[in-house]
């Protein structure tokens, strides 16, 4: 059976993916606010509400919604443990040298692994209804106010767009040149550690190699059709926010302050 | 006419390298002029080219277009709106996430008006069929969709003079044949060309073929002198096309075959 995308764009018509990618941008960060904000049961119950709603607007599967949750089991528990054992508290049930288990420290690991897996959940929300350059070219506008702090905000937009752009590609030509080389054979599913990471050393040379090249070879093909910098360019027209878009920032706001007076 | 691309006794010679890439050549253009620049792999046809549009300064002798010089950083500029180069790669010239945006890259850096970028951008993927394609990404395009993509990109700057890099490499029959069709358009339609190739069926039709030999221009002359003299063309490391290369294998000398069908008539005599 094939696993569900984690994060990968699922092409679709639900409101969600009709927000322009600014707006989602926005309400990311509103809500990852109202979610860091959350001091209480009713505050949890809020934002779980709120992503409940948002997962049924995306019409996508709650399998895939929650999908990279699944992913970072052990990444959850290593941070639930690390909150529980190290931030003591009064009461304290049970200790072990520097160790102490108290329900302070248990209740800030519940805390901190539900903000990761909301936080988690609406960045999938998203990537899987927004395309990678919708993203980019939202980011990109987002900047823009940083220009007035002196940040060369176009170059940096063109530098993020070519980035992500090139990530698809080179992770073609690192299993390229990984499938070159086992039939060589050379071993990257060594059970030592040692191993594994030694065997990733002649993978990394020739991937470095080729990314350099690669970039060579770009710069040199924007010169030659006139790339001097990103400010002396036709400046793209965006589309202006729509009533829909404003409607989901003024309800994402709504969340983030009811959530200031729920806090205890 | 006047010529409005000149090399003059143009050398280079890569930083740190002992060997010059190209060595005192010299070449005149008239508008419309077809030239094929042929040679084996390190011949320094890539260098030349790279010459040619300015993105490399001669280290000695000068590269003229309508009179502006390469060597000149303010004159560049003029340049670069003159002469397009489309690269051997076309993967590694891609620098938007979609067709549609890939191909206004090099236009929206002449701060046009949008209106005006809409409508080349518009000309150019209907000129070349990729409307349908207009929002995918050029990296999943298949080979003879990115050499096209990699042509419009240079076509929509309407250059004077379109400098190619071995564009027909790596490409299915039909894609080569596909590929081929476009160029022959922009032939017809009196586009100044420089083809630079190790396969000299590919520059058939051209008016003239420069030679290159360890970064010596060895010889120039039309395409059909060098189909009479196959084993010179073979010690350059040049490609003779199959057909004159089986006549010659066969020992027709005469008249010079340059494809199936003529080859096929000749054997029939």
């Amino acid at each position: 059976m094939r696993s569900l995308p984690t994060g990968q764009y699922i092409p679709g018509h639900s409101f969600l993916h009709r927000l322009d990618a600014r707006a989602k941008i926005l309400c990311l960060f509103i809500l990852m606010a109202a979610v860091i904000g959350a001091a209480s049961l009713w505050g949890y119950a809020l934002v779980l509400v709120a992503i409940a709603l948002l997962v049924l607007l995306s019409r996508l599967p709650l399998r895939s919604a929650v999908a990279p949750v699944r992913g970072v089991y052990w990444f959850l528990l290593v941070i639930f443990l690390m909150n529980t054992l190290f931030f003591g508290g009064e009461d304290v049930l049970a200790s072990w040298g520097i160790f102490q288990i108290a329900p302070a420290g248990i209740k800030q690991g519940f805390r901190v692994v539900g903000n990761v897996v909301l936080i988690l959940i609406l960045g999938n929300l998203l990537t899987m209804t927004t395309l990678p350059t919708q993203v980019t070219t939202a980011l990109a506008s987002l900047i823009k106010p940083l220009k007035f702090i002196g940040v060369p905000t176009e170059d940096v937009a063109l530098i993020i767009s070519i980035a992500l752009h090139f990530i698809p590609t080179f992770m073609e030509e690192t299993e390229l040149i990984k499938m070159a080389q086992i039939a060589r054979g050379a071993r990257f599913e060594s059970r030592k550690l040692s191993e594994r990471a030694a065997s990733f050393i002649p993978l990394v040379v020739p991937v470095f190699i080729s990314a350099f090249r690669r970039a060579d070879a770009l710069a040199l093909a924007m010169e030659a059709r006139g790339y001097r910098n990103a400010k002396n360019r036709t400046k793209r027209e965006k589309a202006p926010l729509v009533a829909g878009d404003y409607c989901a920032l003024m309800v994402c706001a709504l969340i983030c302050l009811v959530q200031i007076f729920l806090r205890p | 006419m006047a010529p409005f691309f000149i090399l003059d006794q143009v050398s280079y010679c890569y930083p740190g390298s002992l060997t010059t890439g190209v060595c005192q050549v010299n070449l005149v253009l008239e508008p419309g002029t077809f030239l094929g620049v042929l040679g084996a792999n390190g011949s320094g046809k890539s260098t030349l080219a790279r010459l040619c549009c300015g993105l490399l300064k001669p280290t000695t002798g000068q590269v003229l277009v309508d009179g502006y010089s390469t060597a000149n950083e303010e004159e560049l500029r003029y340049i670069y709106r003159q002469v397009g180069m489309v690269f051997q790669q076309p993967d590694n010239q891609f620098v938007a996430a979609t067709v549609e945006r890939e191909i206004a890259f090099g236009v929206e850096n002449r701060t046009l008006s949008s209106e005006v970028i809409r409508q080349t951008v518009g000309l150019g993927l209907s000129y070349f069929g990729l409307e349908t394609l207009r929002n995918a990404d050029p990296h999943s395009l298949s080979g003879g969709e990115k050499r096209l993509l990699s042509l419009a990109d240079v076509w929509v700057l309407k250059p004077k003079l379109i400098l190619v890099d071995e564009p027909l490499a790596m490409l299915d029959p039909g894609a080569k044949q596909r590929i081929t069709r476009f160029w022959q358009d922009l032939r017809d339609q009196g586009q100044s060309m420089i083809w630079f190739t190790h396969g000299l069926a590919e520059v058939l039709s051209a008016d003239l073929v420069l030679v290159m030999e360890n970064g010596r221009a060895v010889w120039t002359g039309p395409p059909g002198e060098l189909l009479a003299m196959p084993e010179q063309a073979r010690a350059w490391g040049i490609t003779l096309p199959p057909a004159t290369e089986a006549a010659d294998r066969l020992g027709v000398k005469e008249p010079v075959v340059t494809n199936e069908d003529e080859l096929v008539s000749v054997l029939w005599k």
